[in-house]
């Protein structure tokens, strides 16, 4: 059976977790009109997990949780510090849960925050770490042993991009003889991975990493039953639902909207996390899954992938309530 | 200092030898087989450059190209730095590496860590710069390649990381004997290199310049967590009112940034620049200076692809003289460029105040 985690990136949602997970009555007329994607895709993936749970287990959604997953994966300046840290640890133990702390790409300084956490919390029993940097990676294989580490999504670096997740792409037919053929080998690419390879996963399991992060991205419904067979990598797969990630950089570009000069740069000292105020949205003459960047990063809404990916058993879905900015 | 360029089958392979006078000491070049492009087309590349024109897709063009550089005493790499290489890509790469196994490269760029471990399980002992699409953003980073995978040659800093990041790194790899390389110039999406998913290339434009992400819409957000208890009660005014606020906000910062974006109209010298200033889109040339001084043994400047063989040669000229110049301060660096515009601070990737 699934496991379900709750990936929450702020510690205001892990403080009130009940609110966070709570299904209210849908707001009326413009009302609706007044909530961001963020809040209404809270809303209708609460009431697909809570269907599902009815239906399949006979009880709560909210019953069902086990783990928290804590953190972020794309920015320095939202690496909690160590006291948000042993904050949450504490809310999470309280609460009967697990943690897994999850690190993003990060510089120098930010790996120096990330290993105070790491320090902590390789005092604590059964705590996992979710790394999207090599460089966490090897803090963890050579210096915080006592923590289990976690391949992040951020790894498996196949190709998901909005704008062909409904609809298809142009092959180019320079020099070619068969683009028909290419479509298809071209779609294997955005499947298959380089945990495919043995011998990268025997390495991986060197370092003792024993699970995986992959993403809800629509792929056709028999491709999914072929993916996430048990034991396809000899790795559990975590699959994160509602929002998959497509890119994100250094240079946010939310914060460098808000900047004098058009300076590009504002990795540094310019962000007074304007990520928490705005966002941007797009608009595509072609017909794709709504996404939305939020800070420095672009996440793609697949909510409505539900169905057709939760009734193959892969080890745990990462349910995100909102989008972990 | 060393001077590493991109070149392509758009450059003779004469040119060769104005490319090194001009100062290149490296070369690195693509390869796509026609064995890989009938399986995978254009779109999905073997070294991250989707076009036929910025790779030489014969083993006679590159047997004759590698000839000519190292005739020319100068090096040439290999580039295949895609990001991520499933099993049957893996095997067609490795035939097409059987194909050029003749051909004596001074060493492989190469992005994913998977591919890099099957390179050295094959026996190919040929040294491995680690690529920017890589990820070495930290020493930690680099610290994991070089304890996994032999016979490291050299490591791309990633663009995005700042001067004060990159001194930190530097310090711990230069004790160490691990040798860097940075990018030089040319245009740097905002995006992160190697945590971008999007599609890039051919007939499908990348994510950052499709009109989808050109034309973004900008909203405020209106709620904070509380936002089930709140919503309620929250009046429908305060949305449309947000929304306008918002707007006239965006109006605000745009006429400023217009405002501030006034620089002098362009001159004659500097409009005779514009082929060059091109080529070099950012640019990160001022901050090479001190670079050397930390110990930095390459810089890049990626010229695949570029079609302008005389800008691309005065570009690697005035790259060779930074490097070469003592004491290249930022005052020389512009003087050197000379083109007050287009060092007005938009378009510095290092050298940036407000990140150090």
């Amino acid at each position: 059976m699934t496991e379900l985690c709750i990936y929450i990136s702020k510690i205001e949602l892990l403080e009130s977790l009940g609110e966070t997970l709570e299904i209210i009555q849908k707001p009326e007329g413009d009302k609706y009109a007044m909530l961001s994607l963020n809040e209404k895709v809270n809303q209708l993936s609460l009431n697909k997990l809570s269907v599902f749970f009815k239906q399949k287990f006979g009880r709560d959604y909210r019953a069902g949780f086990t783990r928290i997953y804590f953190g972020n994966e794309t920015c320095d300046r939202l690496i909690p510090d160590r006291k948000t840290i042993e904050k949450a640890y504490q809310i999470i133990s309280e609460k009967g849960y697990e943690m897994t702390y999850v690190t993003p790409y990060t510089g120098p300084e930010g790996l120096t925050k990330i290993e105070e956490n790491l320090s902590f919390l390789n005092e604590k029993e059964n705590v996992e770490v979710v790394f999207n940097d090599w460089g966490v990676l090897q803090l963890l294989d050579k210096k915080y042993t006592k923590l289990e580490p976690v391949m992040g999504r951020l790894m498996v670096k196949v190709k998901r991009d909005p704008r062909f997740s409904k609809s298809g792409y142009s092959v180019h037919n320079h020099a070619l003889d068969r683009t028909d053929k290419i479509a298809k080998r071209q779609e294997e690419t955005v499947i298959n991975s380089s945990l495919d390879i043995k011998e990268y996963r025997e390495l991986l399991q060197s370092k003792r990493v024993d699970r995986v992060g992959m993403e809800m991205v629509p792929y056709d419904e028999d491709v999914i039953k072929k993916q996430f067979r048990k034991n396809k990598w000899e790795f559990p797969v975590d699959i994160y639902w509602p929002w998959t990630y497509v890119t994100s950089g250094r240079n946010c570009q939310i914060a460098a909207y808000t900047q004098p000069a058009g300076k590009i740069h504002p990795a540094g000292k310019n962000c007074y996390l304007q990520c928490q105020q705005y966002e941007f949205s797009f608009n595509s003459d072609k017909e794709m899954l709504d996404s939305v960047q939020r800070g420095n990063a672009i996440w793609m809404d697949t909510t409505e992938l539900f169905e057709r990916y939760i009734k193959y058993d892969f080890d745990r879905l990462i349910y995100q309530p909102y989008i972990p900015v | 200092m060393n001077i590493i360029a991109g070149i392509s089958n758009v450059n003779s392979p004469e040119l060769i030898r104005s490319y090194a006078e001009a100062g290149v000491d490296e070369f690195f070049i693509g390869y796509i087989a026609d064995s890989w492009s009938q399986n995978y087309g254009w779109e999905v590349s073997c070294n991250r450059r989707e076009y036929a024109n910025c790779n030489y897709l014969s083993v006679e063009e590159i047997e004759n190209l590698v000839s000519i550089i190292h005739n020319n005493n100068r090096k040439v790499l290999l580039t295949l730095n895609a990001h991520e290489y499933n099993n049957e890509q893996i095997k067609q790469l490795f035939r097409m590496l059987d194909d050029i196994k003749h051909i004596p490269f001074d060493a492989f760029i190469v992005s994913n860590f998977a591919l890099m471990l099957e390179i050295r399980k094959a026996g190919i002992e040929t040294p491995i710069n680690i690529s920017i699409g890589s990820g070495a953003n930290t020493y930690e980073a680099i610290n994991f390649y070089t304890t996994n995978i032999e016979n490291i040659g050299r490591v791309v800093l990633p663009r995005k990381l700042t001067f004060n990041e990159m001194t930190k790194i530097a310090e711990k790899a230069v004790k160490n004997g691990i040798k860097l390389e940075v990018f030089g110039l040319t245009d740097a999406c905002f995006f992160n290199d190697e945590y971008c998913f999007s599609w890039h290339g051919i007939l499908n434009k990348s994510f950052c310049n499709s009109p989808m992400y050109k034309n973004r819409i900008t909203n405020s957000r209106l709620f904070d967590a509380n936002w089930k208890q709140t919503i309620s009660k929250t009046p429908i005014e305060l949305y449309y009112n947000k929304k306008i606020q918002v707007e006239q906000e965006i109006q605000k910062l745009k006429t400023k940034l217009s405002f501030e974006r006034t620089v002098p109209p362009i001159g004659n010298e500097e409009m005779s620049k514009l082929h060059i200033l091109n080529v070099i889109g950012k640019c990160g040339l001022c901050a090479i200076q001190k670079l050397k001084e930390l110990g930095v043994d390459a810089v890049k400047v990626p010229l695949r692809g570029f079609m302008s063989t005389q800008a691309n040669i005065e570009v690697i000229k005035l790259v060779k003289t930074i490097v070469e110049e003592p004491d290249a301060t930022p005052e020389f660096c512009q003087k050197a460029l000379n083109s007050p515009n287009f060092c007005s601070g938009n378009n510095c990737f290092y050298n940036y105040p407000h990140s150090n």
